[in-house]
């Protein structure tokens, strides 16, 4: 969970131009710190884990339409746009493996599993953020 | 919504500023705060978000226009 707020807060630091990056980590930490303390139920947390990990995959939708309608659209299409798929993919894999655990056992220990998941969406976040994934109207 | 939360959604969010991300943002930012009133994500709570989580899902999987 704490690698994957900070991996969004990073591309968003990319973003928005901000040069203190260890602000934004401070900033980080002190969420992950609080999302532990609002969510110590495992269940709370794979699905806010998985709330994440879908407006990140909003995000790569929102690029995909947007940048590349068509494979030709730009030179990146044709293998990032598949790069993005695969991780998807990956992810949709350990959210569910998570969520179907803590599903039928909502008490117990699920940290091996929601690391497993913040892991495959940390994966999914850095494709994003290495890409370079920017608002519509900035190339 | 809970600065925590405020803050993972924003940050999401400025990923990609189109209508798509930010609508996406709010929704499950919705979401996620219903789970923080309440106990543990009810079946009908799972169930919304892995419908949005398909949709967005069917629709990065959708071929691109000259795409195999």
């Amino acid at each position: 969970m704490r690698k994957l707020v900070l991996a969004l807060s990073a591309a968003a630091v990319l973003l928005s131009g901000c040069t203190t990056v260890q602000k934004v980590v401070s900033g980080a930490e002190t969420v992950y710190a609080k999302v532990q303390e609002y969510y110590r139920s495992a269940p709370k947390t794979v699905y806010a884990a998985r709330g994440g990990y879908a407006i990140a995959l909003a995000a790569a939708v929102q690029f995909k339409e947007t940048q590349c309608p068509s494979v030709k659209s730009h030179s990146f299409c044709a293998t990032l746009i598949p790069k993005l798929r695969q991780a998807d993919a990956q992810a949709k894999v350990a959210f569910d493996a998570a969520e179907d655990f803590v599903r039928k056992n909502p008490t117990l220990d699920a940290s091996a599993l929601i690391d497993a998941a913040t892991k495959a969406a940390l994966a999914f976040a850095q494709i994003e953020t290495l890409a370079g994934i920017k608002p519509a109207s900035g190339k | 919504m809970t600065a925590a939360l405020a803050f993972i959604t924003k940050a999401s969010a400025i990923l990609v500023a189109g209508v798509n991300t930010l609508e996406a943002a709010s929704k499950i930012g919705g979401m996620i705060q219903n789970v923080l009133a309440t106990g543990n994500p009810t079946d009908e709570m799972w169930d919304n978000l892995k419908a949005f989580e398909d949709e967005q899902r069917a629709r990065l999987n959708a071929p691109m226009e000259g795409e195999n």
